[in-house]
């Protein structure tokens, strides 16, 4: 654990209330999300027990399977569910057309992609797993033939649910978000790590009501009726058990929908919370890549070719590895470039450099390895906090603040690398890239005396094409 | 056999509470705890205990407890029929038939003798299942016994331990810490075992398919968790109780406060893994009076090092605490740069 | 002899070759710390260099890309050896003059041998170039991710490497990728040994780098296959003049007596930067350097030199401050900053030296953690010398072993790790006991 966030763990524990880890919301939040939140049978995912879902805190529906071990109630049930969730995921099927650019920025012809895609908005990651992995793998593979036929409605959406299981795993995406997930990214609490995963007790944390305190709402929090997906062992045995021996779906669902409105509260408010943050610059971006997805999984469906393996072999386990590699790294990028509270974390480790502008060469040349004189400008910076990288670490403009901290446009792509310190631990760095070819473009690009500036370990965002073969090698399949 | 003296004496007017193997795997969670150490080798009733101390452990849900029957029956219906493909095919033990067999009710003794004769007869060709077993176990200098509600082995020479699971596995993937935990409880059983018969570190795993109750098959390989088991279990003792006032009976009327101040006594770790133990409520409260860095996790408790409280920790963050001694002079350093890099991001 | 080390390692340096020449797909040579890797590909590529074949070298880094390009150019000259590179590489200064660098493989198709790293290998075409037979050094370094990208250039391959080291690594959330894949990130040898089971695996027996008392150690905690010391109890020597009234003099001498040595400062929870640590690594160094050492070995003897000492360490931020200690503290002696090799165990992969002080991954912690039990990287930090080995840490690692909790989730299917790092901690530790000096 970085020194920052056990700094700010102490702080929230102090304050007795969470600190901000961030100050921009790093999720899209779309502004017609789903809800649903949810309780499946306490050791049977397969059984859902209750759903309560909406696109708005004050209208829902609570859907319940008065006998969830009975097939053929669940599924009449679900087919409910299932024709509502349809409704919704049918919003978000019209296109649009877009000029796709090549790498260079140049208009390279036009696409249909979805102007807008769902999102669905769950209370923790594990209700997350339950709706899209668990569920919608139970659902896909439904025959709508046969003695046991079921409506195509369940399969149809097995197979939204398995996109957005598969989608969900990849870092930065937000179709899925659960709010538990939300509130660690941008918040620390002063309680065990683990204790996070509650998040009523969380949020406690972040947002106790009036006239309490941190500890005392997360203490409320656990309390609370469990978020889901796995009911209080207790409602089980006092609520649900004697309501499911009645056999009164009315009465089930009006007890079913008061133990998830805590569930259904929280995960707003969740939304409310970070929705008063800054958007962070590169979600937008990041959602782009989600609706892109979004359409293609649409353009599958509508082919009849939306088929989900149930495990990623071969090629495509490599081919996910590679994403997911690539996603995480450019999550953590794109975090630290949007977010100087985030970033700061960085300054702290001593990864990134901090400081004033005190000196400038921008018209400074260098002999080239060729024997041309090339041009490489020279900043002196002086950190902010002692700056001890060895010299040739090589940094990247991330920041620039005018003298009276107005944060001004940083040119991207301008690399410089570290040279000496002098005794009062002023930085040479030397620009390598990104400065232009003439001083006059160095003038424009780089930072000038007085204005502060963070240089970090980011560079652009690597763009590899992917090598993996077409088939898998022979190293990889055992001999016939 | 009941604990040494000195345990007898802390257990006051507790009754024993027999051990299963998932008590002693559970010391595998958190070794080092000497509270759970006591607690467990004390072989007291930690449920009540904890009851006492303010924390009454969260029942099962019965729509749990109905599955998991129903998963055992299916397991076990037509004289474990279910299990021998799986057997076959996944430990490749050529077995043709199960068998069931009652341990008769007696003494601790006597069972785990009628448990021993028992295994000695265990067929190679077949799975087999005893109910109500009992097994010895060494616990530090003394021998226990574990007790079985049923206990399921494979072959003869060496023995496999075949051990069915109520959560799913679906698409051949289970949730990975439910594997864990029961690869920690095989581990005991394996050990358990060996005081009577040879037996392998690989041992069947049997769960649910998917979304229904079918049995399937899974190898596990237990050996770590042997290793790590056996070099704990000969350390366990009466280490710490003795100093620390004895458990009351329970009925007393001032039992909570006496339970409190005999658990209280003991030394005890308190981290990330906590959160599923019996005591974690009264342990948390703890920690919170002494306003302990340890309370935030194990990350920020390593990071703090020999600084014990959150206040000590921030004043060496701010300055106004002067740090004594290289260590906390490194905490300083690294708490106020955080500090500074924070404060040059806030302004706008 | 028939029976003596260099016999045994003559024996299976014919064993890879005649599975080479007899056809078998694959080979995989599993070579302990020091045990003549570098010098078993260096002899393979020459015999098949002169049977004709074009040799293509599959290699981690660059860093290892050049070493063995050098090696194997003064085997194989004058054949011409090509080193196949990343478009901003640039190359070492001291290049030996019959290597040809190109980025492109094309420049360099009339080289009998050709090395590149994987990454680069992955982009070369396989339209364009394939080969019969490929070399994979590092292969237990190497994922199978990236075996994936590059094996289809080949028909066939040899693969050596040590599988003490550390494993390929990911950025990516394991927990994710275990749920919806089958794990890709296994070793490249772990991968074609899962799918081509027929394959035969060659062990080097007998460590070069690592002196008898070292090998057993390595051998035991971090190793299934069993290996022993190229050299003879007593054939090398550690001579030096330390003051032995403080714990750092007592400590080398130690080390130079026994082949080990564990200073053990007083039990602390510190952060990792633990300064104590830190300088004391720091006094150790300059004392060795101060204490007018000389190895000997059958070669004969010679004086111990700056380039002759590594600190390994296991994070980046304890580098930057041991390499200030250990420069300040050997300055006096005329040494320039930079001449003693501080570096992350993970860096310290396939290096040797003649001492290295080691600072132990669990020291100072309050809890141990999965990456700092890591077998490897013990392994990489107990395995880089040729005489003595230091190791500095704070008393209570013991028992942070035992109180490590046994909690690693458990996926089903995979294959149990041959090697446990709690266990190789508990064992490498219990074989320091008789060399540990409290500081």
């Amino acid at each position: 654990m970085s020194e920052l966030s056990t700094y700010l763990r102490l702080r929230a524990y102090r304050e007795r209330r969470a600190v901000p880890a961030a100050s921009r919301c790093h999720a899209y939040l779309a502004d017609a999300p789903l809800v649903v939140v949810g309780y499946h049978l306490a050791g049977d995912p397969g059984a859902p027990v209750a759903l309560r879902y909406g696109t708005a805190p004050g209208s829902w529906r609570t859907v319940v399977m008065a006998e969830p071990r009975n097939r053929d109630v669940r599924f009449a049930a679900l087919t409910d569910v299932a024709t509502d969730l349809l409704a919704y995921l049918d919003g978000f099927a019209a296109r649009e057309e877009v000029t796709v650019l090549d790498r260079r920025g140049v208009p390279a012809g036009t696409e249909q992609v979805c102007p807008r895609a769902p999102q669905l908005f769950v209370p923790n990651q594990a209700t997350a797993a339950w709706l899209c992995d668990t569920l919608g793998r139970s659902l896909r593979y439904l025959r709508t033939d046969g003695e046991y036929a079921v409506d195509p409605v369940l399969p149809a959406v097995g197979a939204h649910l398995s996109f957005l299981a598969g989608r969900r795993a990849l870092p930065g995406s937000a179709v899925v978000v659960a709010a538990g997930a939300l509130l660690t990214t941008h918040w620390v609490t002063g309680q065990l790590p683990a204790e996070d995963a509650d998040v009523h007790a969380a949020l406690g944390w972040v947002d106790p009501p009036d006239g309490t305190d941190g500890p005392a709402a997360a203490r409320a929090g656990e309390a609370l009726p469990a978020a889901g997906p796995v009911p209080d062992p207790a409602w089980d045995a006092e609520v649900l058990a004697p309501a499911i021996e009645d056999g009164d779906p009315e009465s089930l669902r009006a007890l079913a929908d008061e133990a998830l409105a805590p569930a259904w509260a929280a995960t707003w408010r969740v939304r409310e919370l970070v929705s008063a943050l800054l958007a962070a610059a590169h979600a937008e971006a990041r959602w782009e890549s989600d609706r892109r997805a979004w359409t293609h999984h649409l353009d599958r469906v509508d082919a009849g070719t939306a088929h989900f393996s149930t495990r990623l072999d071969a090629l495509r386990a490599f081919r996910f590895l590679g994403e997911l590699e690539a996603r995480t790294a450019a999550l953590d990028r794109q975090m630290a470039l949007d977010d100087p509270v985030v970033m700061a974390g960085y300054v702290a480790s001593g990864e990134a450099l901090a400081g004033t502008v005190v000196f400038r060469d921008h018209e400074r040349r260098e002999l080239s390895a060729r024997g041309t004189k090339v041009l490489r400008p020279l900043l002196r910076v002086r950190p902010e906090l002692p700056f001890d990288r060895p010299p040739g670490t090589e940094l990247w403009l991330a920041d620039r603040r005018s003298s009276d901290r107005q944060r001004l446009p940083a040119a991207s792509g301008v690399q410089v690398r570290t040279g000496d310190r002098d005794a009062d631990g002023v930085v040479d760095c030397v620009v390598v890239k990104g400065m232009g070819r003439k001083p006059e473009h160095a003038d424009a690009a780089l930072p000038a005396v007085g204005e502060s500036v963070v240089l970090a370990p980011f560079g652009p965002q690597p763009v590899f094409g992917d090598t993996l073969p077409d088939e898998l090698p022979w190293t990889h399949r055992s001999p016939e | 056999m009941y604990p040494t003296d000195e345990l007898a004496r802390w257990r006051g007017g507790f009754p024993r509470a027999a051990l299963t193997a998932r008590r002693v795997a559970g010391l595998l969670e958190v070794p080092g705890c000497a509270r759970r150490e006591a607690l467990d080798t004390a072989e007291l009733p930690i449920a009540a205990v904890a009851a006492l101390l303010g924390c009454p452990p969260a029942h099962r849900s019965p729509y749990a407890h109905a599955r998991q029957r129903r998963f055992e029956t299916a397991c076990t219906a037509d004289d474990l029929a279910a299990l021998l493909d799986p057997v076959r095919d996944v430990l490749g033990v050529p077995v043709t038939h199960g068998r069931i067999r009652e341990i008769p009710a007696g003494t601790d003794e006597a069972r785990a003798d009628a448990t021993r004769a028992a295994l000695a007869d265990a067929p190679a060709d077949a799975v087999t299942l005893l109910r109500a077993p009992v097994l010895p176990l060494r616990l530090g200098d003394r021998t226990t016994h574990l007790s079985y509600e049923v206990l399921i082995v494979a072959g003869h020479g060496p023995l496999h331990v075949v051990e069915p699971r109520p959560f799913p596995c679906v698409d051949g993937v289970a949730d990975p810490a439910q594997v864990a935990a029961a690869a920690r409880q095989v581990a005991v059983t394996v050990l358990a075992l060996r005081g009577y018969a040879e037996t392998a570190e690989r041992a069947l795993l049997v769960l649910p398919e998917n979304f229904s109750l079918r049995p399937t098959g899974a190898a596990l390989d237990v050996a770590p968790q042997v290793r790590r088991l056996a070099a704990l279990l000969p350390t366990l003792g009466a280490a710490g109780v003795g100093d620390a006032p004895t458990l009351p009976d329970p009925t007393a009327v001032d039992a909570a406060d006496r339970v409190a101040a005999a658990v209280g006594a003991l030394g005890h770790r308190f981290g990330d893994g906590c959160l599923g133990c019996d005591l974690f409520g009264f342990c948390r409260a703890g920690e919170d009076a002494r306003g302990a860095v340890t309370r935030l996790g194990t990350a920020a408790a390593n990071t703090c090092g020999t600084v014990a409280t959150v206040t000590d920790a921030l004043g060496l963050a701010d300055g106004s605490r002067t740090p004594h001694g290289p260590a906390e002079t490194a905490l300083a350093d690294g708490l106020s740069r955080a500090a500074r890099a924070l404060a040059l991001a806030d302004t706008p | 002899m028939t029976t003596g080390p260099a016999a045994e390692h003559g024996t299976a340096v014919e064993r890879t070759w005649s599975y080479l020449t007899g056809g078998a797909r694959t080979v995989v040579v599993d070579s302990p710390p020091g045990a003549g890797k570098s010098t078993l590909v260096r002899e393979v590529t020459a015999r098949l260099v002169a049977s004709g074949a074009q040799v293509p070298i599959i290699t981690q880094t660059n860093d290892q890309a050049d070493d063995l390009a050098a090696a194997i150019a003064a085997a194989v000259a004058p054949a011409r050896v090509g080193r196949l590179h990343s478009a901003d590489y640039t190359q070492p200064d001291d290049a030996e003059p019959t290597i040809a660098y190109s980025a492109r493989a094309a420049d360099l198709a009339g080289c009998p041998v050709l090395i590149a790293t994987a990454a680069k290998w992955a982009f070369v075409s396989g339209d364009d170039h394939h080969f019969e037979l490929g070399v994979v050094d590092e292969a237990y370094q190497m994922s199978s991710a990236a075996l994936v990208r590059v094996a289809g250039l080949f028909d066939r391959l040899l693969l050596v490497g040590d599988p003490g080291q550390l494993s390929p690594f990911t950025i990516a959330d394991e927990h994710v990728v275990r749920s919806l894949a089958t794990w890709p990130l296994d070793t490249a040898a772990g991968t074609v040994l899962r799918n081509h089971p027929d394959t035969p695996v060659v062990p080097l027996p007998v460590s070069w780098r690592l002196p008898p008392s070292a090998a057993s150690v390595v051998s035991e905690a971090f190793y299934t296959r069993p290996f022993r010391a190229g050299s003879a109890p007593g054939e090398r020597a550690l001579r030096l003049t330390v003051d032995e009234r403080d714990p750092y003099g007592t400590v080398l001498r130690a080390a130079a007596d026994t082949g080990w040595g564990l200073l053990e400062l007083p039990e602390a929870y510190l952060p990792r930067t633990d300064p104590e640590c830190v300088a004391a690594i720091g006094t150790i160094v300059g004392r060795l350097l101060g204490s007018g050492a000389s190895t000997v070995d059958p070669s004969g003897a010679r004086p111990l030199t700056a380039a002759d000492v590594a600190v390994g360490v296991t994070h980046r931020d304890q580098r930057a401050y041991v390499r200030a200690a250990v420069d300040a503290s050997v300055a006096a002696q005329g040494i320039p900053p930079g001449a003693v090799t501080v570096d992350t165990a993970n860096r310290l992969q396939g290096r040797q030296y003649e001492v290295v002080v080691a600072w132990h991954p669990l020291s100072g912690r309050r809890d141990a953690s999965a990456f700092h039990l890591e077998a490897g990287r013990l392994c990489v930090l107990a395995s880089r010398h040729r005489h003595a080995c230091v190791v500095v840490g704070r008393a209570g690692i013991a028992a942070q072993l035992a109180a490590y909790p046994a909690d690693e989730p458990v996926w089903l299917g995979a294959d149990t790790p041959q090697v446990d790092g709690w266990a190789a901690n508990v064992t490498f530790l219990s074989r320091l006991a008789a060399a540990r000096v409290p500081a």
